[in-house]
């Protein structure tokens, strides 16, 4: 019994081989985000291509029988989620809970959806998909609600679009290249980001390759918002100043435009 | 046209953020208040974040005033006196209003006070001034006319450390305006407005100030106040969005000018009816978050 067991382990093993051997070249078109004063938001393709090897019979790998997974994820952030309940008719938002390690941008695109392509298993392994972002509560909702306050986190974030799920939205051209656009909205988090692309075969991961980006702001963007952060004294001098000067020189415009 | 604002990390159309500078500032200048009560949800239903809204609304009230508060001043509209004792009231309460916030924020029920004192204030302070204002019209209209009195004596008159107010014809403790000046401080840290819509019905009806000195004197009052309040939260939070704020006064100053010419054309209880029924119309608005059931009961924020 023992040994047959053992004779279909190393069976299986033996044929999931030559695929692991299918090697995975990807690149995006720009590993940096930069955030300016026209920023409205940005699309980056993200492409590569199969190196499709031979099996253990020589035979060329059947693309057909491949899938592309591509996920590309944020910078750790903290949440708080709160729901409201009516209390003598009015909305108050009476419990909360605060996550912390989500994602402030996660992006998935596959050929199809995750579930048809990998096994359970690899799915939880690798973490992909919505439902495998595990926040830590620090501040943990009612246990027994505790799958609504979870489920609130991607609603929330899908509607902003910081979160997506596109199960369709990895093309393969020909045999061998592949290629899809990721999304960053207005919104997007400055970071450090991962694209992790995953080729699969058989329900399991066969090749993957992570590669960084990374989301800044630039020009007077950055300076405006580093010197709010690092000398908040001066800034809000300048803020106050600033308005005073703006509200005397306007109203003496308008005083000698009217005369 | 898009424009990327770096505190509020979002991005807005340019002509958006202007016309809701502009629509508040006509009001501001028009009415005598900083517009905060309508600004500061303006801002959070085109997507700026509570925290910075408050904030920045804050900065946007100091230019908007100061401008209006210039041309007040021109015609003599400032009584220089109350406006120094009403801004000491309300950097005190300024003060005092950030830490309760504080001390409810820690509770966590911080959203709902905020709701609340919106929907408390603004519907009695517009019903009230609706009331009042559409009471002389139909005074006026039937020909009962209404003699002008003395405010009675009451125990306000008993309270210490008497006071000339020359401008505004009034001779009383300097405690009346400090406690008011301070009241409408705690609102400004609180609400995140400027406070003019509790300021100018308390020194027509509570001080009795003659009108002309009385939008003036608010718009001091507030411009010194706001300031105050901006640098804290600059201080404080890091977030006042400078971009934000500029643009929003480009806006205001311009719809300012255009409310003040307008407001002076308008009789007294004319003006107080229609700021009467904004203020109303906000309040009523701020009710019904409050009653009906939401979209969605779940709300993020992104900390």
């Amino acid at each position: 019994m023992r040994a047959t067991v053992g004779i279909i382990i190393w069976l299986l093993l033996w044929t999931y081989r030559p695929a692991a051997a299918a090697a995975l070249i990807a690149d995006i078109s720009s590993h940096e985000i930069q955030i300016t004063s026209s920023f409205t938001g940005t699309s980056l393709l993200l492409f590569g291509a199969i190196d499709w090897a031979k099996d253990s019979n020589g035979q060329r790998l059947d693309a057909r029988d491949h899938d592309i997974i591509v996920v590309v994820r944020g910078p750790a952030t903290t949440i708080q989620v709160r729901k409201k309940s009516s209390i003598g008719g009015i909305w108050v938002n009476r419990h909360s809970a605060v996550a912390s390690e989500v994602p402030g941008f996660y992006a998935v695109a596959s050929t199809r959806p995750i579930h048809a392509i990998l096994l359970p298993e690899e799915v939880a392994a690798y973490g992909l998909g919505l439902e495998n972002i595990e926040p830590v509560w620090s501040d943990p909702p009612p246990t027994a609600e505790s799958g609504a306050f979870r489920r609130a986190i991607d609603r929330g974030m899908s509607e902003t679009l910081l979160f997506a799920e596109r199960p369709d939205a990895v093309t393969v051209l020909g045999e061998t290249l592949f290629r899809t656009e990721i999304y960053f909205p207005a919104t997007v988090p400055v970071g450090t980001y991962s694209a992790e692309i995953y080729l699969a075969r058989n329900g399991v991961v066969v090749a993957h390759q992570t590669t960084p980006l990374s989301v800044t702001k630039i020009g007077l963007e950055r300076a405006i918002y580093d010197f709010a952060n690092t000398r908040p004294a001066t800034y809000g001098l300048i803020a106050v100043v600033l308005a005073l000067c703006a509200g005397l020189v306007a109203g003496a415009i308008s005083r000698r435009l009217s005369s | 046209m898009q424009i990327y604002l770096p505190i509020a990390e979002i991005s807005l159309n340019i002509f958006l953020i202007l016309g809701m500078g502009g629509l508040v500032g006509f009001l501001s200048g028009m009415f005598g208040v900083g517009g905060g009560f309508l600004m500061t949800p303006l801002l959070m239903f085109a997507g700026v974040p509570p925290a910075v809204a408050v904030a920045t609304g804050a900065n946007q009230i100091t230019a908007a005033s100061v401008s209006g508060m210039q041309a007040h001043w021109r015609r003599g509209g400032v009584d220089l006196k109350m406006g120094i004792v009403l801004t000491l009231g309300g950097l005190i309460g300024s003060y005092a209003g950030a830490l309760l916030f504080s001390l409810l924020k820690g509770i966590g029920q911080i959203d709902l006070l905020i709701a609340i004192s919106y929907v408390i204030f603004l519907t009695s302070i517009g019903l009230m001034m609706l009331i009042e204002s559409v009471r002389v019209v139909w005074q006026r209209h039937h020909g009962i006319k209404q003699l002008p009195r003395r405010r009675p004596r009451t125990w306000i008159d008993a309270l210490p450390l008497k006071m000339r107010f020359r401008k505004s014809r009034q001779y009383l403790s300097v405690f009346l305006p400090l406690i008011l000046g301070a009241f409408v401080g705690v609102l400004v840290a609180i609400m995140g407005v400027g406070g003019g819509f509790i300021l100018v019905p308390a020194m027509i009806y509570l001080l009795n100030m003659p009108a002309n000195v009385v939008v003036g004197t608010s718009l001091f009052q507030m411009t010194l106040v706001t300031a105050s309040v901006t640098f804290f939260h600059a201080l404080n939070s890091y977030t006042v969005d400078v971009v934000l704020a500029l643009l929003l006064l480009i806006g205001a100053v311009i719809g300012a000018q255009f409310g003040a010419r307008v407001g002076y054309k308008l009789k007294g209880e004319q003006l107080r009816g229609l700021l009467g029924l904004i203020v109303l119309g906000v309040g009523v608005r701020m009710a019904l978050d409050l009653f009906v059931t939401p979209r969605d009961i779940f709300s993020l924020i992104v900390m």
